[in-house]
């Protein structure tokens, strides 16, 4: 009885073992033509986010590791979009008072995420706003110590 | 020349018309403004949003399909993280 329940534990371990290992690889993890093909679109999206931005915007991008993105909406205001994914902080007459987490449904890569913020600050901000996990700041001064995503 | 961009895991897709052509009636060029307006609906019905891009201009949100446009940026939905 013994025995059986430890081959039936056994068994029951290496299924887990042989789903998780199946679902890794699923994902990518072990497959080196999906690494290849991510950086292939890492470059395909650092090429379109370059095209896309003016001169000025590239310079800031590349030198302050942040792009600013003026509000349609809010006068005085302006979005810092951060060149890796992470939080969008938000300045009202050049103070923090938000920062904002808002990400993609599926993933992209990270020029392309600078882009979405962009083109969604720009041209729907209203919704984006809507959309965006916010912590004000207004005030406070505090740093928030959550991550994004 | 029209260029609609699909911005998805595998970096831009791009999709290529050239509304001139379609105008004077070649058909290959027709059915490409077609294909290119399918994809712009079918992507909007998913929930992603449509940006005409233009140099220089803020980039302003398509609800329909805009054969003139020069490019068509299409994003995904996005969430609060």
């Amino acid at each position: 009885m013994t025995i059986y329940q430890d081959e039936s534990q056994l068994l029951v371990l290496s299924a887990v073992l042989i789903f998780v290992l199946l679902c890794t690889w699923w994902r990518g993890g072990y497959s080196p033509d999906v690494k290849r093909c991510d950086s292939e679109a890492e470059a395909r999206a650092a090429a379109l986010l370059q095209e896309l931005l003016s001169e000025p915007e590239r310079q800031q991008l590349a030198q302050s590791g942040y792009l600013s993105v003026p509000s349609s909406g809010t006068e005085g205001r302006a979005y810092r979009v951060p060149a890796q994914p992470g939080w969008v902080e938000v300045y009202d007459e050049g103070k923090l008072t938000m920062r904002l987490c808002v990400e993609p449904l599926e993933r992209l890569p990270a020029a392309d995420v600078v882009l979405m913020h962009k083109l969604m600050i720009e041209g729907n901000e209203e919704r984006y706003l809507h959309e965006a996990n916010i912590v004000h700041l207004r005030g406070t001064g505090r740093r928030t110590s959550q991550s994004c995503p | 020349m029209g260029k609609l961009r699909l911005l998805s895991v595998r970096g831009d897709r791009t999709v290529v018309w050239d509304e001139k052509q379609a105008k004077e009636g070649d058909l290959d060029a027709s059915a490409a403004v077609r294909e290119a307006e399918r994809i712009f609906e079918e992507e909007l019905r998913k929930g992603a949003t449509a940006f005409r891009v233009e140099s220089g201009v803020p980039a302003k949100r398509l609800d329909s399909f805009d054969p003139e446009a020069d490019q068509i940026v299409i994003v995904p939905r996005v969430a609060g993280g």
